[in-house]
């Protein structure tokens, strides 16, 4: 039978070359198939040239198989497929896809057109207003939207529209992708201050000293001795300093004062002692395991803000790790002295060498975490029933040291292709001022660098409100920033990497360690000249 | 032109006009920014070789090369003998419920790797995981499953052999079924017991499979990044730090995209000489 | 005798074998459903069922979103796939043309080069062309597979030349023929393709992490690993496996479903999902 039915068409295709086109020819070849052409509604459907296409198909597939198809549409080819091709491609399982096979074009197209539309959609048109790209924290949106929409209700402000950048993994990632692609905002007020070097090298960003009364307003804000670290390696400010989140210890209060009976400690050596306390009562009492600190022990850069630089800064008395001459103070005294404290945590098993994902200092299982503000509202949340908790400066090797710490600044930015530098500027003069600075503490829970937090009788019942944050605001003029340097992430990284080594695993020796650990950022250093 | 040479092009016209923009274009790209120094921000900058240079002095690439490698070592063996024996189990013609077990076995196939790596974490847990609460409960010690330097990259190899078994029980299984019964019956009537039968008849039988399944899972191996990334984060000891987890940290982290670039070409190449390597190897063996 | 215990022992074997492949999930499951003090038990019945977690979910992450963007962006490139590379795989198979073996030569290099050597470019290419934080960058680059050429290339190979002949000869177009004769007959064939793209789309973390950073855009795995891996599921144990088990549910119910069809579409690609 297939034979026969291939012969039959071989001999059609002979009869019909070089006449093709001719739908008389496909006609006659048709009705020469099938012995006959049926009239009625095939039959007039064949003349109409917009079916053609099918039906002509149609009429071919009607003459061959003429017990078939009567009336209806079936594209029953099967009879043409030899039986091992039939197997292999399935013939039986295919009718409800043709039937569907218009829905599917047609939700095809609409797909395409909703592809080009939203290729479309990203052509701006030249703006006459301001972009803005706040922080994607839902608190700090709620700031950015109440300020903006106060600075608009003005009309003689030129207008700002605010886009809180999306959260994903680093906000830096984001803004370069925007620099990049050359869709950068007009200001962005998130900007972590490791990075104004790389912009500033690559000229993305407006220097704030163009604005004649810049310095006066910024002297007047900023505690004094925070102006220098904010300052450009070539003397300018590209950032305006906003906002400083200083980490310190948070306690549990049952662990420290009932368990282990004991006050806060200051210095290192206080720390232990109460770490010897805490390792005699568990044995003692036995019970689930309890850790002095929990450091987190992934090895990825930015954790070492939270263990290693607010440790290295306070040991230092404010001092960063690369000295204005380029010099890279990794390998001395005070430095081996925060890697001791740490590498004696995981070496007497008082900070866990482990990964948690549930929060076991809520499950009093940890008696000092180090953290900054927003865990207050984090803790207002989660914590358990009559969970107690206060915030501690963080240990400092000797008694009667300053309670340094690192800020975690997150700072403005202006872009250097924003057609309104004035506007801008008089914008984040807007969002900085006394008033609005309270605002972002009521709504973020975050600190403004603001020298007079405590004692401008403004902010007075906002610290009556929430005490936690009173100790917060004590530390602002102990912040620390972070080096100028085009290489900060990668030199994190370097340390991060020789913290696992040395601290948390022990593989190598403190002063080797520390030794190599500071060739290899003085070398990434040097590549800056 | 005629009318085939026409059509022929028009209807291939999407696969070049795709293959420019998305193959070649990166391709070409890539090789020129193996010899650049380049942060997205700052311009291009030509520095020669210097980029294989800083590769062949970087111990963290021929750290993340070595892990991957004791990744392969674990993850290809292992895989191998447990989908060997599952699915000579499962060749059983009279087994009831061979689909069910065999369904069983796929499941963590198709769930996402997300989804696998966030339930093994937690199993994997030190302090507070399913994993250590068993064999405490069991009277053995805890294992530091993610945080001991020499047991990580082992415990991500198993997890990821217990991903994708089923795949390579399922070919293997179709491997088995093509193999003619009456083999057997005659290595049995020439007095051939069942072990002889595996090594003479299956074994040689299954090889071309056995082959695709060990090229299939090299190349998957050394796509081995989620994993790491959700779990340990390349540490401890960067014990855990693929070769493609490296690439990415450079690359969007430190955005040194003409090193990042080196190390995607170089781990292509070496790729390339493994599964050729394997080829070799496994073609004359057995 | 002895062949009763082997079978039993067999049986044994498989049974514990099959417990350790979906113990773990069902323990997710339930683990869920437990409030946070009970999850590091084995137990797989919780104390009380508490959808806690499920709601923690929703408030923190826009998962439902992220959802219908996975939905979104796999269904287009799935259908995206289907068209174009069976229309190449066709023009491949079925139409003599000058430099038809050096494409498909050019094609089968392509497969075998590495992810890893034009993942930067892309990045690269995709910023450049402003797709970074659109649809534009999770489809485009998806919506032609080789793989799937290389297999609809295989598959209209087997069919006859008289069939094809046939149409031509009657004046059907070639897009006609692929779409309306060549369709209908290798339904398989179009089954194993979408299904092994959708799935690779589906679960691509990767890609996804690379050029998608904005939460309304996000796919379901790449919010997820995030979820998991940053800090907004607020240590929650609970709220990060409900997450996963969100992203698990949608790819089981189609298992349950089309167990057969995936099994045998992915055995015969020997392709990784």
């Amino acid at each position: 039978m297939n034979k026969s039915v291939t012969n039959k068409i071989k001999a059609k295709r002979k009869d019909s070359e070089g006449r093709r086109n001719s739908p008389g020819a496909q006609i006659e070849a048709i009705s020469r198939g099938s012995g006959q052409l049926r009239p009625g509604k095939c039959g007039s459907e064949i003349l109409l040239p917009e079916f053609s296409l099918f039906n002509r198909w149609r009429m071919f597939l009607k003459g061959l198989f003429p017990d078939g198809n009567r009336g209806e549409i079936r594209y029953d080819y099967r009879p043409l497929l030899p039986p091992i091709t039939r197997d292999i491609v399935g013939v039986n399982r295919r009718k409800e896809t043709l039937s569907n096979l218009r829905v599917f074009v047609a939700n095809l197209s609409l797909g395409l057109i909703f592809l080009l539309a939203l290729a479309g959609c990203r052509h701006k048109a030249e703006r006459d207003y301001i972009e803005y790209w706040s922080s994607s924290n839902v608190f700090e949106i709620e700031f950015a939207r109440k300020i903006v929409a106060e600075w608009n209700s003005d009309s003689t402000h030129r207008e700002v529209r605010l886009q809180p950048v999306p959260e994903g993994q680093s906000s830096e990632e984001i803004v370069l992708a925007a620099i990049v692609g050359k869709t950068t905002p007009d200001i962005y007020s998130n900007t972590w201050p490791g990075v104004i070097e790389q912009y500033r090298d690559a000229g993305v960003i407006l220097a704030f000293n163009r604005f004649p009364d810049f310095m006066e307003y910024l002297r007047e804000r900023l505690p004094d001795k925070l102006e220098e670290q904010f300052r450009s390696s070539d003397g300018q400010f590209y950032q305006f300093p906003w906002k400083g989140n200083p980490v310190l210890m948070a306690y549990n209060k049952a662990l420290l004062n009932d368990y282990l009976n004991s006050d806060l400690p200051h210095t290192y050596r206080q720390f232990y002692q109460i770490g010897e306390k805490l390792r005699q009562r568990l044995k003692e009492r036995g019970g689930k395991q309890i850790w002095m600190l929990d450091p987190n022990i992934t090895p990825i850069w930015w954790q070492r803000f939270f263990d290693f630089y607010p440790f290295y800064v306070s040991a230092t008395q404010g001092k960063t790790f690369i000295t204005p001459g380029k010099k890279v103070l990794l390998d001395i005294p005070e430095s081996r002295r925060v890697f001791q404290f740490f590498r004696q945590g995981y070496e007497t098993g008082l900070m866990p060498i482990s990964l948690f994902k549930e929060d076991i200092f809520l499950m009093n299982r940890l008696v000092f975490h180090l953290t900054g503000p927003w865990s207050i509202p984090h803790y207002k949340k989660f914590a358990p029933e009559g969970f107690e908790w206060g915030y501690t400066s963080i240990p400092v090797p000797e008694e009667g040291m300053l309670p340094y710490t690192y800020g975690d600044a997150k700072n403005i930015i202006i872009f250097s292709d924003t057609k309104y530098p004035e506007d801008c500027w008089e914008f984040i003069k807007f969002m900085t001022s006394r008033q609005n600075d309270l605002l972002l503490m009521r709504v973020t829970q975050q600190l403004p660098l603001r020298k007079d937090l405590l004692r401008d009788t403004l902010f007075t019942d906002f610290f009556t409100e929430y005490p936690d944050m009173r100790i917060f605001a004590e530390h602002i003029p102990y912040i620390v920033g972070l080096d100028q340097s085009l290489y900060l992430q990668e030199i994190f990284d370097m340390i991060s990497k020789t913290w696992d080594e040395i601290v948390i695993y022990r593989a190598k020796d403190i002063e080797t360690g520390l030794a190599d650990l500071n060739h290899q950022v003085q070398v990434q250093v040097n590549r800056e000249k | 032109m005629n009318r085939e040479e026409k059509y022929g092009w028009l209807l291939v016209s999407p696969y070049v006009g795709f293959f420019l923009l998305i193959s070649a274009f990166p391709i070409i790209f890539s090789f020129i920014l193996v010899f650049m120094r380049w942060n997205m921000l700052s311009p291009m900058k030509f520095i020669g070789l210097q980029n294989f240079v800083t590769l062949f002095q970087d111990p963290l690439f021929w750290k993340a090369l070595s892990n991957t490698l004791l990744f392969l070592a674990i993850h290809i063996p292992l895989q191998i003998v447990l989908a060997l024996i599952i699915s000579a189990l499962l060749n059983n013609p009279s087994l009831f419920g061979k689909s069910f077990f065999r369904g069983a076995f796929f499941l963590p196939v198709v769930i996402s790797g997300v989804v696998v790596t966030i339930l093994w974490k937690q199993l994997y847990s030190t302090e507070t995981g399913l994993l250590n609460n068993l064999l405490l409960s069991m009277g053995f010690g805890k294992v530091p499953w993610l945080t001991s330097p020499k047991i990580a990259m082992p415990a991500i190899a198993i997890m990821a052999t217990w991903k994708n078994l089923g795949l390579y029980v399922v070919i293997l299984l179709a491997g088995l079924q093509n193999i003619p019964r009456s083999l057997y019956e005659a290595a049995s009537i020439d007095g051939a017991n069942k072990i002889t039968q595996f090594f003479r008849i299956t074994l040689p039988m299954v090889n071309p499979t056995l082959i695709m399944v060990i090229i299939l899972s090299t190349i998957g191996g050394f796509s081995l990044f989620i994993e790491p990334y959700i779990m340990t984060g390349g540490g401890p000891l960067n014990s855990t730090l693929s070769a493609n987890l490296y690439i990415y940290q450079q690359a969007f982290s430190f955005y040194k995209m003409g090193y990042a670039a080196t190390l995607g070409f170089t781990m292509a190449g070496i790729i390339f000489a493994v599964v050729a390597l394997q080829r070799k190897f496994f073609e004359r063996e057995i | 005798m002895r062949r009763k215990i082997l079978i039993t022992l067999s049986y044994l074997l498989l049974f514990a074998l099959a417990l350790t492949f979906i113990y773990p999930f069902l323990w997710m499951v339930s683990a869920t459903f437990k409030p946070e003090v009970e999850i590091q038990s084995a137990n797989l019945i919780p104390s009380q069922v508490s959808l806690k977690s499920y709601q923690a979910v929703f408030e923190k992450i826009p998962i439902g979103r992220a959802f219908l963007n996975s939905v979104f962006v796999s269904t287009c490139v799935t259908i995206l796939v289907l068209v174009f590379s069976s229309v190449v795989g066709y023009a491949l198979a079925h139409l003599r043309f000058r430099g038809r073996e050096i494409i498909f030569s050019v094609m089968l290099f392509t497969m075998m080069i590495p992810f890893q050597v034009t993942l930067i470019p892309m990045y690269v290419l995709m910023v450049k062309l402003g797709w970074v934080n659109t649809y534009m960058a999770l489809i485009v680059p998806a919506m032609i597979s080789v793989f799937g050429i290389f297999l609809f290339r295989q598959f209209y190979k087997s069919i006859p030349t008289d069939l094809i002949e046939a149409a031509r000869l009657d004046g059907c177009h070639e897009l006609y023929i692929i779409f309306r004769i060549i369709w209908p007959n290798t339904i398989p064939a179009l089954v194993t393709v979408g299904i092994l793209t959708f799935m690779n789309i589906w679960n691509d973390v990767l890609w996804p992490i690379i050029v998608i950073r904005d939460p309304e855009l996000m796919t379901m795995p790449q919010m997820v690993a995030l979820f998991a891996a940053g800090g907004r599921a607020e240590a929650q144990m609970g709220t990060i496996l409900a997450s996963a088990t969100m992203l698990a549910l949608p790819v089981v119910i189609m298992y349950l479903f089309f167990q057969r069809h995936f099994i045998e579409s992915m055995a015969t690609s020997g392709m990784k999902g």
